[in-house]
Parts: structure tokens; sequence; C-alpha cells
């Protein structure tokens, strides 16, 4: 954390933001992430135009368990349905629960951390003791939990969700902030008679966005696990719904004799979180250069 | 140090009353009763009203919070709905499996992670350094169930040697601990590489290879012993995600311990055996930090000054 701190106060503004981009663009690995990604995206947006979405329910008869062919390129599983329409159709899951939830618990990430730390005291105290609590419950037992008692349709799965990301997002903006809130040119804006809201919002949240973004797209791909662990469960998308977990759950009976149903759904989720993690890392190399050299 | 120990112990108190208070409401959403899951296909409703009262299911939420919190005191968190048994005595059949597999995780975590994210700090840009964080990105990526799958796959299907499913002997293990470790090794990896790099460019080393001390002595002596605090921070928090992980690694694995059978009971709708496994689970997390903040006064004499202070 001192490091953003010394890039805090080397100031905001417009010239910086261009340097952050110009030292990302450099970063071969964070490039060839984001292209990936944004492929992925675009690959949920026309998911329909490359497969019409009937192909990833309808049965195809006598094409049960087949292995991948020029006719079906991922083969098809144990109920005859076509895996590569599947697994194209999946990646609306992801890409959608990874950008809904992530943002999601960024905005109240942040309006929580914030407020925790730039104001301390008992508001402090009341919201970090609170977020304690939720911290003790382990990885997302919780969210199987709130799944178990609400049924797992799929605003109850995304309110999950968001619940167990918020606690370890808001103690990472709070610290951010609190190394903020005492740099000097907070004080110094003090001084001048800024109100709140305007030092927070023109000084506080600019600085601290770097580390905060940061962390948002480490949770976009821990989002994704998420999702695909919860559907493996049987607790999340519920079948037949061709979410990525799902799709790997059912091909749990057929692993021996069929195991094209488990590669390529894998690497279908591999390969959107690794990028997503790519884009991450090049991102906190580009914000923070120290760590570099 | 006793007197640090003691005091962490009485805050532990407000926390557990806080999980059961969440737990509590969470699970008290449920829909259906006690009495549907109990009273088998096509009950009459006058059975059902019975079994809920006499579960002391028809009573109002905070009456049944306080029993619950009275039955936690007394370790009793009452009687699963499918088996009918005292919940405390499954878990606690099933939970040395839990703890064996989440506690070799660990250290198998522990032992990959910090050498190689030394070692690649020690040699950066070198060839090691490169080949381990591309692989660690790689495994970091990866869902922990299909690393299980494909180790399935690849490994015990070819190799009888290691057992397909269930932990009757010790080799069923192996693969589990690999599965888990592979995904927590590489975020700590990555850890380990940054913060010592960091302490590598103190000053104070920096000072000690001035003096001419050898440059292993330095790395083991001087850096590693600094660069540990946040490493052994984010062991101890990875024992929430190895905690957490087992209910899918179990699964993977048809392993019959605490997670798996959380995952059953979700299935089932059987409340007190999930409320009563999840307390369990975040209790035994909150000892493990317990554990890891003592620990920390043992590594960095300067918080044991403060908390003997």
């Amino acid at each position: 954390m001192a490091k953003h701190k010394v890039k805090a106060t080397a100031g905001g503004g417009q010239s910086q933001t261009k340097e952050i981009i110009r030292r990302f663009k450099k970063n071969r690995s964070a490039m060839v992430g984001l292209a990936v990604f944004l492929i992925i995206c675009l690959i949920a947006i026309f998911a329909d135009v490359i497969t019409p979405y009937s192909n990833a329910i309808d049965q195809i008869k006598g094409a049960r368990l087949e292995a991948p062919s020029s006719e079906h390129w991922f083969g098809t599983d144990h109920l005859a349905r076509d895996m590569f329409a599947r697994v194209i159709h999946g990646s609306r899951y992801s890409v959608v629960f990874a950008l809904v939830v992530s943002a999601c618990a960024l905005v109240i990430s942040v309006v929580l951390g914030g407020v925790a730390g730039y104001y301390g005291g008992w508001v402090d105290n009341l919201i970090m003791r609170i977020l304690d609590i939720f911290m003790c419950i382990p990885g997302d037992l919780l969210a199987l939990c709130i799944v178990a008692a609400f049924g797992s349709s799929l605003p109850n799965l995304l309110v999950a969700l968001i619940i167990g990301r918020v606690p370890a997002t808001v103690r990472i903006v709070r610290a951010t902030i609190l190394g903020i809130s005492s740099a000097d040119y907070i004080e110094a804006a003090q001084c001048h008679g800024a109100k709140d809201a305007r030092i927070i919002a023109k000084y506080i949240i600019p600085n601290a966005m770097g580390p905060i973004i940061v962390d948002a797209t480490v949770n976009a791909s821990r989002i994704i696990i998420s999702v695909a662990s919860l559907s493996f469960l049987g607790l999340g998308i519920q079948a037949p719904a061709p979410e990525w977990g799902n799709l790997l759950a059912s091909a749990r009976e057929y692993m021996r004799t069929c195991p094209w149903l488990v590669y390529l759904p894998g690497l279908a989720l591999v390969i959107t979180s690794l990028s997503i993690n790519m884009v991450g890392d090049g991102l906190r190399d580009a914000l923070d250069p120290k760590i570099r050299d | 140090m006793w007197k640090f120990i003691g005091k962490r112990i009485l805050l532990m108190i407000p926390i557990i009353i806080g999980v059961s208070l969440l737990v509590f409401t969470i699970l008290y959403f449920t829909p259906g009763s006690p009495g549907e899951i109990l009273a088998g296909a096509n009950p009459q409703k006058e059975v059902v009203d019975q079994i809920n009262h006499e579960l002391g299911f028809d009573r109002p939420y905070h009456v049944r919070f306080f029993e619950f919190l009275k039955g936690v005191v007394q370790l009793d968190f009452g009687d699963s709905y499918t088996s009918r048994q005292p919940v405390i005595g499954e878990i606690l059949s099933r939970f040395p499996r839990t703890l064996t597999l989440a506690f070799c995780s660990m250290i198998v975590t522990a032992i990959l992670g910090i050498s190689i994210g030394i070692l690649s700090a020690v040699k950066q840009y070198s060839f090691i350094d490169y080949a381990s964080t591309v692989v660690s990105m790689f495994f970091s990526s990866m869902p922990s169930f299909w690393i299980g799958m494909m180790l399935l796959l690849l490994i015990a299907m070819n190799n009888p040697w290691f057992p397909i499913n269930g932990v009757k002997t010790w080799r069923g293990y192996i693969l589990p601990v690999i599965a888990i470790s592979l995904c927590n090794a590489a975020p700590l990896m990555r850890l380990t590489r940054s913060t010592m790099l960091e302490t590598i460019r103190s000053d104070y080393v920096r000072t000690a290879k001035a003096k001419g001390a050898l440059e292993k002595r330095v790395i083991w002596k001087h850096a590693f012993k600094n660069a540990l605090l946040p490493v052994v921070t984010n062991i101890g928090n990875n024992f929430r995600a190895l905690l957490g992980g087992s209910v899918i690694t179990e699964t993977v694995f048809v392993i019959p311990g605490v997670g798996s059978y959380v995952v059953e009971a979700i299935r089932n709708k059987n409340v007190p055996s999930v409320m009563g496994a999840t307390l369990f689970l975040s209790v035994t997390f909150l000892v493990v930090i317990l554990a890891v903040d003592v620990l920390y006064a043992y590594i960095d004499p300067r918080i044991k000054a403060k908390y003997t202070k």
C-alpha cells in the first residue's frame, strides 16, 4: 500500500492516465489477455449468430456421446446435444456474471469502504466488525447457504455472489482510502474549506481507483470460477442451461469414455479466467511500475 | 503472551454469535418446514403441524434463535432431518478427513509457493522466474474441481495405484491435495516473489551485502525472515479458502468430509446440518487465524513486544 501513497501524492490528472495507458499498451501479455477477453465477449454477444440457442438445447437423434468431428466440432454429450453450441452459449453466463457481479461488488465496496476509511471512528468500527463476521464463513459456503435458503434463481445467485465478494473488496478499498486521506493534499483541501463530498469525489476517488480496479479484475476471474463451482455442485445455474460448470458436472459420469466432455468446457473456463487475470496483471504493473524494475 | 491469547479468545465470542445470527437468519428463510420433510410422501397437515410443533418450528424467530444459540454453547446443533442423529456427532465423525485434507494442502501449498516464490525473486528475470510466473498464472486461473477432474482423468484412471474415490487409504489423499495445492500455491508464489523483491531492495539488505555477508546468508537471515510476515498472513487466510474449497474437492473425489456433508444437506434442505456444519467450519477458521496471530509473535519480535506490553 505504501507505494500507492507515493503514486497518489504525485498527483492525478490527465497526463498520468495517459502514462498508465501507455504502459499498459507496452505490456504484451496484458494486450493479449485483453484481446482474448474481448473476443470471448463478442462470442457471448453474438452466440445466437454463431449457432442458434436451440442447437445447445435440442437433442440430435442417434448422436449420443459422439467424439468431435467435422459435423459436431466439440462432439455431443450424454443427451445427444451439440457440445460446440453448448460451450459457445455457456460463455454468456460467465461473461455476464463476471461483469455484473464485479461491477456491483465494486460500487457497494467503494461506498462502504470509502465511508469506513474516510470517516473512521465508530462508523468504521461498525462496518468492519460486521464484515469480519462475513469474512469468517469459508469461501463459497456463504453463497451456498444463500442459494439453499432462497433458491438458485438468477437474481439470487447474483446477490449471493455479490455478498460473497464484498467483504474482501471493502477491506482493500478501506485500506487504500485510509492511506490517501492522511495525505497532505487532503489536509490542504480541508484547510481550504472544501466540503467532504467534494474532497471524496475530486481527490480521494480518482487517487484510489487504481488498486480498486485491479482488485475488480481479479474478482471478475474468481467470480467465473465461483459460478462454475456452484453449478458444478448443482446449486448454481440449473440444467439444462449450458453453463460451463453444468457441462462439467454432467461430464463426470462419462469421463473415462468421453474425455472431450471434460477438456473442452474446462478449457473455455480456463481461457476466460486467464485472459482476465492477464489484463489484471498488466493493469497492476501499469499502475505501479515500481514492482517491475 | 497468555493474556493476549485469552483476550483474543474472548474477542471470538461476539464473532461466533454474529456468525450464528447470520447463518441462522439466512437459513430461516428456507422454504418448507421440517414437518414436510420428515412426514414422508403425501403427509397429512395434522402430522406436519405436530412434528413442527415438537421441533419448536412454529415459535417466533427470536425464540428459535436463542434456542439455537443455547444449543451452540452446549455444542448441540440439533438433530439432522434426514438421519435424525445429532448433527455435531455427524460433523465430528467426518471432520478428521476434512482437516487432514486442509492441513496437508496447506503444507504442500506453503512449500511449493514459498520455495518457488523465493527462487524466482532471487533469480529475477531468469528462465525460472518467467516459467514459474507463467505457470502460476495458469494455475491461478483454473478451478480446483477442474484440476481434480483432470488429475482423475490423466493419472488415476490409468494408474490403479491411485484410488478414484474415497480416502480409505492415505493414497486417496494425494490427488485431492495436489488439486487444492496447485490452485492455492500459485497466488502464494506470486505474493512471496513480490514481497521478497521488495525486501531485497530495502536498505538493511543492501547494508548486509555491503558488509560482505554471503549471498545465502543475506537471503535467508536478513531478507526471508522479514518477507515472511505477509506470506504467513496469506497462508492463514488461505485456510479459509481451503475449508471452503474442500466443499467442492470433496465432491469431486467423493470424500466423506464436512464439505460434502454440507452439499448433501443443502440438497436435502436439511437446515440443522447446514447450519451446524457452516458454523463449525467458521469456528475452525477462527481458531486457525488465532494460531497464525500467535505465530506472528514468534516470527516478529516487534509484534511480541506489543503483545507483552
